[in-house]
């Protein structure tokens, strides 16, 4: 089964007098990768907030066939799963506990766990080698083994579409590519829609398929990581000079440091 | 998978309540026997038959002094327990008791106009002061609430205590304001305010419709409050509607501690301690929490009225004075634990 396409079609949002996206226009292939990249400010995470049914914006997002903002917040927890950036860690909650929350939405009135969703627990904690802390309290694991069982938590919504924001925030290098590498292996074998943001440039041309580039709320290019991450497009909108190679999916960028004669400042 | 666990700590805070409410009965002026009370007890049952050996004396000083006294503490201390733990629950924050949020206070004021101004003999059979609690405490609430959020750091645990504390101030002064401006009814107002559980049938079963509803709407929402414990977006992501869920519960934990406030008075603290002292035994899930909390805060209250009764007898002490001299402290040490978490 492959996860559904996901279009943005002229979205916008506006919170107050301060324009946060304008007019996004963007598909996102079934069973494909797009991340989101963009300096700070550039309202990457008001993009994903809004496929996540958390911010009212104009335009359609459009799930496979669901118009997005016609889903009731259940159904649309059935269709697509959130990482948020900084995760809320109740105090005193088991990993087990905190995991088994992702089944929220196939659940009845009262919350109560089957055994069917207790089963989908078992069987992701076992894939993600989370099996030993299902007892532990969720404060105690390290940064790396906590963004393993926030993404558990995402896998057990037994959803299509994942959304990411940010999900190697605060993880070493290392660390940062196992995340990655499990969500790749994931998203192969469950054939899963991904959307994520990510502000390592390299690491995001080489994990994903397809790159979205905003700046100041605008969608400044979009395509294959060749096309978006170029000298032109990292001057223009992160004002630095830097040398990009792609070479068959690896990407290396090179950024020279600013002398302080060099030039005048941009203002 | 914690099945079992869950039901051996509810047969816990069965017994806890059945020792509390036979130790109750059998202590007092006139001593009596715990197993004889015990066998009282059991003979009320149905197809049960025992010889308690009370003769009519004991029999009536159980039953028609002790029994509604009994009653309405362990009902007191179920609704004032519960709602700290539906509020614990709600604002995500573990300070959070109906009498520091200034939910009592509030009681207090609706209370007080209600029986200043006349209208607390009521219209027919209805009796409108929990109604009037019930308004006051829940404009409190949402007052602490409100304030809370607009004031400080946005999820701040003590920015809400303190916004409570203001609230219960303001509200305690106009409650003192109107109060004095009505020296006629004075006595009436004073003798509400001291908290006493009053001890009659009639009590009972005033606030028993009271508690069944709330403290059943509390323990229905109690599976949605652990995914509420992510907080508001994480839940909505979840599917789950934050907003319902918070209206709802706050709702019942208000009117469950309004109703308590009515018959009772201010009682502080309980909605506090029993909570915590379950969290910190059983785990966090509220499930788990939101029962036992209505179970043991039962049985906290019964044992510390037998304290209020017996301290200084013949004379009795205020039990909100008992229950502020054990949660003061208890208050303190939470705050103390929770100092690494305070942003």
């Amino acid at each position: 089964m492959t996860g559904p396409q996901i279009s943005f079609d002229n979205v916008g949002v506006t919170v107050g007098s301060t324009t946060l996206l304008r007019d996004i226009s963007v598909t996102v292939g079934g069973g494909s990768w797009m991340s989101i990249i963009g300096p700070n400010g550039a309202g990457k995470t008001t993009l994903l907030r809004c496929l996540a049914g958390l911010v009212k914006h104009s335009g359609t997002i459009s799930v496979g066939n669901d118009h997005n903002a016609h889903l009731t917040s259940r159904d649309r927890a059935k269709l697509v799963a959130l990482v948020p950036q900084t995760p809320v860690v109740p105090p005193g909650i088991l990993v087990y506990s905190y995991v088994l929350l992702g089944r929220t939405p196939h659940q009845g009135m009262r919350f109560s766990a089957s055994a069917d969703d207790q089963r989908v627990v078992d069987e992701t904690l076992d894939r993600l080698d989370l099996t030993r802390f299902a007892d532990r309290q969720l404060e105690t694991l390290s940064g790396g083994e906590r963004q393993r069982v926030v993404l558990a938590r995402a896998l057990v919504q037994s959803t299509q579409v994942l959304v990411l924001d940010e999900p190697t925030t605060g993880l070493d290098i290392g660390h940062q590519f196992d995340v990655l590498e499990l969500v790749a292996e994931l998203g192969a074998e469950r054939g899963l829609t991904i959307i994520s943001t990510l502000h390592d440039l390299s690491i995001a041309g080489q994990f994903s398929d397809r790159l979205a580039l905003l700046s100041g709320g605008n969608l400044v290019a979009s395509g294959n990581p060749s096309d978006v991450l170029t000298t032109e497009n990292l001057a223009a909108h992160y004002n630095i000079d830097a040398d990009v190679q792609h070479n068959n999916g690896e990407v290396s960028i090179n950024v020279r440091r600013r002398a302080a004669t060099a030039q005048t400042e941009t203002p | 998978m914690h099945d079992r666990g869950k039901a051996g700590w509810i047969s816990a805070g069965l017994v806890a309540v059945a020792f509390s409410a036979v130790l109750s009965l059998s202590i007092g002026a006139v001593s009596i026997s715990p197993v004889a009370v015990f066998a009282e007890l059991l003979d009320r049952l149905p197809f049960i038959s025992i010889d308690s050996g009370l003769d009519r004396f004991g029999t009536a000083i159980v039953w028609d002094v002790r029994a509604p006294r009994v009653v309405l503490s362990l009902l007191v201390g179920a609704m004032l327990s519960g709602s700290g733990a539906a509020y614990q629950g709600v604002f995500r924050n573990p300070l959070a008791d109906p009498y520091l949020l200034g939910v009592a206070a509030g009681a207090g004021l609706g209370v007080t106009l209600m029986i200043v101004s006349g209208a607390s003999d009521g219209i027919g059979p209805f009796d409108p002061v929990p109604l009037a609690a019930f308004v006051g405490a829940l404009g409190a609430v949402t007052a602490a609430g409100v304030l809370g959020s607009r004031v400080g750091a946005a999820g701040s645990t003590t920015t809400l205590i303190l916004a409570g504390v203001a609230v219960a101030s303001f509200l305690t002064a106009a409650q003192t304001y109107v109060q004095q401006r009505n020296a006629d009814t004075l006595r009436q107002v004073y003798v509400w305010i001291l908290g006493r559980l009053a001890g009659t049938w009639d009590s009972v079963l005033l606030v028993l419709p009271y508690a069944v509803v709330c403290l059943g709407v509390i323990w229905w929402f109690a599976g949605a409050l652990d995914v509420l414990a992510v907080g508001d977006d994480e839940a909505s992501s979840l599917g789950l509607n934050p907003r319902r869920t918070r209206a709802w519960v706050l709702l019942a934990a208000s009117l469950a501690a309004a109703a308590a406030v009515s018959v009772s008075g201010l009682i502080g603290f309980v909605g506090l301690i029993v909570p915590h002292a379950v969290r910190s035994l059983a785990g966090v899930s509220n499930r788990l929490v939101v029962p036992l909390s209505i179970l043991f805060g039962a049985a906290f209250l019964a044992l510390a009225d037998i304290a209020a009764r017996t301290i200084q007898s013949p004379a009795e002490l205020p039990i909100g004075v008992v229950t502020a001299f054990v949660g003061a402290p208890f208050f303190l040490m939470i705050l103390r634990s929770q100092s690494g978490r305070i942003s």
